[in-house]
Formats: structure tokens, C-alpha cells, sequence
């Protein structure tokens, strides 16, 4: 075990950036990589991992119980993308920061703000923070292992460093209203899931798969032509410039991650394929899904002229999934009217390729 | 602005642009307006469009667009006006195909159009004009001989750098390939269909009907079928990004693979089902054509 006040092993720059050299660090805990767990994986949940809550401790009874780590319990679960280490604590709200050179997907159990769960990358580091200023860093150190660490801050003051990421960012009101009802219900549950990368999500949803009265959109294509702004168009990207910063590095750092989980989600589908298996249509499904999410979310990150990242990271993925979904044998009716939708308003996208329920 | 730039640069106007990115949206809203203008006039001559549908077409078409810009960098989006004019050709076919069906869920035999026809009389009545026939019946000849073509570069060509491909990478595989393509072809020209072929397999293996071993049979010739169309289909994409294919025969290639090397459970493509009947009128042979060289 470390001594007090011992740094974690990360580049300064990172130590700097998450605030941990205005804080007081405790002792350094060790997170045990779990080399069993792996056996334990891809049971039978094939659904592309958003943390729904209820996922299941890897540590069987008997064996390791959840670890305090300062005012947090960190204990490690199982998700249908692999490991996750799953901290939670008794605040309202947490603020989460990310550094480092690997990609740290995060987010936000959407029934219960004071539980994040996180996936530690190679070379990386996170720092969860409560309002008054205590949290926990979990830092993944190449060649050592995994530590969490707890920290306080110095003095009293209690405010959130501004570098660390509000974690919640509530979608705006206005995209609940929209038609069909099955369009209105899917955005108002996206939006009601917490996080940055679910908001944005909720938001393009809204810009994208929605169709205005002809009225309407004549006069949008109207204000176009003649070089002025419409409301409704506008109002997407508005909302995006208005974020913090911070938050919408959120968004970006959700897409990547989300791209991440879609690769994995292709290797399973081609390995496990089996066309008549419920179990695979739904992994199919929620694939699907997840590649509209991300297009949902760059539309906001295209305006911004922040996409090109996740772009880069898509293309590879792109090719390779649209290739398989191409290959499919048709019909294979999965019957999904937001997928029927993307194929109205985006005939060329991949994910919408699959023939579905007209 | 050219169309290739215009359809990158078009997006909502709002204050989160510059002068310039409004400067371009603008451009490029009036570039892409007068082109889908022009595609939905060409695309949608059928007496049952009037101006006013075009209209609508063309405005939804391009809301759309706006809706989801700016575009970025899909991976296979249209990169020469070839391209684009295609992509917006099929946009336009779309939205046209969606309003007669949006207009087909509420009419009835009896209501009657602008022209104080009911649809019943004009089910009747052919009013079609003498010069839409002849365009009709010249746009199906070319159709024809862009699909002829397109069978000749899918079995010459495509499978063949396919079969070479898969033998570069393991012996024996671009042999299996061959066979599988040979075999999926036969059922797709014989309408069969993945649940018949697995009995089959039994039937030949002497095994009794047994349903687990069935759904096994199935699931691995599934699979086999599906890596074959994705190495076709890898390959058609490989000589499209190499310049080899312009959009029109990209796009038959696709009728000719989806008719020749899919398994439909039912007809549900109108275009897949009379390629394979006309494949079968002019007595184009099943095993000939792709040869492992």
C-alpha cells in the first residue's frame, strides 16, 4: 500500500488537468484484475452495453466484496461489453474528469446519479467528485495494475474544479414535442437518461428523424434559400454551443466510446451468427440502434466542427458492419419503426440497410 | 459551387456558423434546389404526380438533407457528381414512392382526382401519353442492358478477383467460395430457400428428420451463404473505391447479386424476381462464367 499523499503514476499534464494537485490524496487502494471473470462473460445479455442498472457483481459469494475507497464503495461488475468497476457513493451528484492517452468510456447509471461505472483503459485516469469536493481517482498504471485513490481538498473550499465535467446535462424541453407518438416516446426516454452523450443523443433524434408539416418546412427551405436562419433547424446546434466546453468533450469522449462498443458488438454478431435466434435479432437490433445513436450525436458534433475524431474512429467500422448488414439474407424483418424512419430520411445509411415492416 | 461541394456544405443556418459556412449553406441549398428540381421533373413524369407533387417531393427531399447536415465524411458517400446526382436520384424516387403510398392508405376506388376521375375509371383508362410509353419503354431497354452488363462483369470479373482474393489468403478457401457461390446461385434461380436446402442436406446424409440437427444444418449453411455475399460484396466495393465502377453499373450490380446470390423467402423484390426470370429466358447457364484462374 502506498503511503499517504503519494502521486499516482501519471503524466503531469493529466495530474494538472484533473485538479489532483489541489487535493489531498489518501491512501492508494489496489483493484484486483479479475483473471476468472473472463468465463463469466457473454452469457446470454448480447445487448450493446448502455450500464443499464442491475448488472451483476463478478465476484461470486464468498469471494471479494465491494471496496471502500474514501466515501465510495468500488466494487466490479459484469457488462455485455466485458468488465466494468461500478462506484457509488451517497451524493446527489457527481462531476467526472477523464485523462490520459487511452480512451476511458464513463457514464452515469440512468436510474441512480450517484453510482458511475467506468471501464479503466491502459493508460489512464478518472476522477470522480462529489459537490464538496471529496471523490476518487481510479487510475490504471501500465505495468503496476489498477488503483483507486481518494482525495479532499486542501482547504475548505468545496466548489468543483472547473476542470472536471458536470455529469449531468438535461435535454431541453423542447424536443418533446414531435410526431408520430412512437418518435415522442423514444426521445423522451433517451432524454431521460442522465449523462452529456444521452442528451445529445435525445436532441438529434429529435433534428434528425422528425418531419415537420409542409407548412412548415417551406418556410424553413425558404429562410434557407435566402440565406437567413430558421428556428427549428437552428435550435440543435444552439443548444450544443451552448454547453460548457467540458460537457461537450463528454459528448465527443461518448461517441468514441459508443463506437468502440459497436466494433465489439460485430465481432459477437459474426461470431454467434444465427438468424433465427431471437437472442441475435435483438443484438442486431440494438446494434442498429447504437450506430443511429452515434450518428444522433455527430450531428451536433458536425455542426460544431468536432466530428472529424469519431469520424476517423467510424469509418473502419462503417465499411465493415455495412458490408455484413449488406450480406444479410433478406428479408430479415425486424420490424423497427426507427430504423423504417432512418431509411426515409438517410436511404444510404448501413444501419437502416436491413429490410424492415412497411 | 459544384454539386459535389454542395452536397458537403449544406446545413441549417444559425448563429453558431461563420459568414462563410452561411455563405455556403446558402450556395449549396441553391445548387441542390435546382438539381432535385430538375431529377424530380425527370425521375416522376407518371400522370400520377402533378407540379404540386414534385413540389413537395423536392422540398422534402431537401429538408431532409438540411435536417441532417452538415453531411461529414460517411464512409461510401458519393465523391463525384455521378454520385451524388445518383444519390439524389434515389432520394427522390423514394419520397415519390412514399407519398402514392401515404396516398394509397387513404384512398378508396370511388374517390376521384383533380381531373373528377375516380381511381376505378382511371384503372381503366390508360392515359398514359404516346411519349411516356416510348420513354417508359426505353428506359426499361436500357435497364435491361445495363442489368446484361452488369451480369457479365459480376461473374467475369467481381467473382473471380473475389475466388483469386480468398486463395491469396488460404489454400483451398477461394476453391470453397467457388462452390458456395455455385450452390447459393442454383437455390437463387431455383427459389428456393435456406429452411428447403438444410432438408435436402438431411435427406442426401440419410439422416432422419430430426429439428435440432435441421436448425443446425441451417445455421451453417446461413453462415456459409452470408461470408460468400459479404466477399462479393467486399469486392465490389474494393473496384469501386479503385475508380472501376461508375455508379449506373454499381448500381445494376447490385439488382444482379441481390437477384442472383440472395435467398428470398418470398418476392418481395419485384426487380430481383424479373432479373432471375430473365436470366432464365435467355438460358444464361449456372456454372459458367467464374472460373478460378
Amino acid at each position: 500500500m502506498s503511503s499517504f499523499n503519494v502521486r499516482p503514476h501519471i503524466q503531469p499534464d493529466a495530474v494538472t488537468r484533473l485538479g489532483l494537485d489541489q487535493v489531498r490524496l489518501g491512501s492508494a487502494v489496489e483493484l484486483p484484475r479479475s483473471e476468472r471473470s473472463r468465463r463469466h462473460l457473454g452469457r446470454s445479455s448480447t445487448a450493446i452495453p448502455q450500464f443499464e442498472p442491475g448488472f451483476e457483481p463478478i465476484f461470486r459469494r464468498g469471494s471479494r466484496p465491494a471496496i471502500p475507497v474514501g466515501d465510495f464503495l468500488v466494487e466490479k461488475v459484469r457488462t455485455a461489453d466485458g468488465e466494468a468497476w461500478r462506484l457509488r457513493c451517497d451524493a446527489e451528484e457527481l462531476a467526472v474528469s477523464t485523462a490520459g492517452d487511452d480512451l476511458l468510456p464513463w457514464t452515469v447509471d440512468p436510474a441512480d446519479p450517484s453510482i458511475v461505472y467506468i471501464q479503466p483503459g491502459a493508460d489512464a485516469a478518472c476522477t470522480i467528485a462529489k459537490p464538496d469536493g471529496r471523490g476518487v481517482v481510479v487510475v490504471s498504471e501500465p505495468g503496476r495494475g489498477l488503483f483507486a485513490y481518494d482525495f479532499r481538498p486542501r482547504t475548505g473550499v468545496t466548489a468543483i474544479p472547473a476542470a472536471l465535467t458536470p455529469v449531468r446535462s438535461p435535454a431541453p424541453a423542447w424536443i418533446t414535442a414531435a410526431d408520430p407518438a412512437w418518435l415522442a416516446e423514444l426521445i423522451r426516454s433517451r432524454a431521460q437518461r442522465r449523462g452529456p452523450f444521452n442528451a445529445a443523443v435525445s436532441v438529434g433524434i429529435w433534428s434528425r428523424l422528425r418531419e415537420p408539416d409542409p407548412t412548415s418546412r417551406m418556410l424553413a427551405l425558404d429562410a434557407l434559400l435566402l440565406g437567413a436562419s430558421d428556428p427549428d433547424l437552428e435550435r440543435p446546434h444552439a443548444f450544443f454551443a451552448s454547453l460548457p466546453g467540458g460537457v461537450q468533450r463528454a459528448v465527443l469522449e461518448g461517441a468514441l466510446a459508443h463506437v468502440t462498443a459497436l466494433h465489439g458488438s460485430l465481432d459477437m454478431l459474426v461470431a454467434k451468427l444465427d438468424l433465427e435466434s431471437p437472442a441475435w435479432r435483438d443484438a442486431l437490433l440494438a446494434a442498429l440502434h447504437l450506430r443511429d445513436d452515434i450518428e444522433s450525436a455527430l450531428l451536433l458534433l458536425r455542426g460544431a466542427g468536432q466530428a472529424e475524431i469519431v469520424e476517423s474512429a467510424l469509418r473502419p467500422v462503417d465499411r465493415s458492419f455495412g458490408l455484413f448488414v449488406r450480406s444479410l439474407p433478406r428479408p430479415l424483418r425486424l420490424g423497427d419503426a426507427r430504423l423504417q424512419r432512418v431509411a426515409e430520411v438517410d436511404h444510404d445509411a448501413w444501419w437502416s440497410a436491413v429490410p424492415v415492416l412497411r | 459551387m459544384d454539386l459535389v461541394a454542395a452536397f458537403r456544405s449544406l446545413q441549417p443556418i444559425g448563429a453558431h456558423l461563420g459568414a462563410t459556412e452561411r455563405r455556403d449553406a446558402q450556395n449549396a441549398a441553391r445548387v441542390l434546389y435546382g438539381t432535385l428540381t430538375r431529377l424530380a421533373q425527370r425521375e416522376l413524369r407518371r400522370s400520377d404526380f402533378g407540379d404540386d407533387d414534385r413540389d413537395s417531393v423536392v422540398s422534402t427531399v431537401l429538408y431532409r438533407m438540411v435536417a441532417q447536415g452538415p453531411r461529414g465524411a460517411r464512409a461510401g458517400d458519393p465523391t463525384d457528381e455521378d454520385g451524388v446526382t445518383g444519390w439524389l436520384v434515389t432520394a427522390v424516387r423514394n419520397a415519390g414512392r412514399d407519398l402514392q403510398r401515404g396516398r394509397r392508405r387513404h384512398r378508396s376506388l370511388d374517390e376521384v382526382n383533380e381531373n373528377g376521375q375516380s381511381l376505378g375509371e382511371r384503372l381503366r383508362v390508360d392515359d398514359r401519353s404516346a411519349e411516356e410509353v416510348q420513354q417508359q419503354a426505353s428506359a426499361a431497354q436500357q435497364q435491361d442492358a445495363a442489368l446484361d452488363k452488369a451480369g457479365r462483369v459480376l461473374h467475369a470479373v467481381v467473382i473471380p478477383r473475389a475466388v483469386r482474393n480468398k486463395e491469396r489468403k488460404a489454400e483451398g478457401a477461394g476453391a470453397r467460395l467457388h462452390v458456395t457461390l455455385v450452390e447459393l446461385r442454383a437455390a437463387a434461380m431455383a427459389e428456393n430457400d435456406v429452411a428447403s436446402l438444410a432438408e435436402a442436406e438431411l435427406r442426401a446424409a440419410g439422416q432422419p428428420f430430426d429439428k435440432k440437427e435441421l436448425g443446425k444444418r441451417r445455421a451453417a449453411l446461413d453462415k456459409r451463404f452470408q461470408r460468400a455475399r459479404e466477399a462479393v460484396l467486399a469486392e465490389v466495393e474494393a473496384m469501386r473505391e479503385e475508380g472501376l465502377l461508375d455508379a449506373a453499373l454499381h448500381a445494376a450490380l447490385g439488382v444482379r447479386i441481390q437477384a442472383e446470390l440472395y435467398l428470398q423467402k418470398r418476392k418481395d423484390s419485384l426487380l430481383a424476381a424479373t432479373t432471375r426470370e430473365a436470366i432464365r429466358r435467355r438460358g444464361e447457364r449456372l456454372s459458367g462464367g467464374f472460373t478460378l484462374s
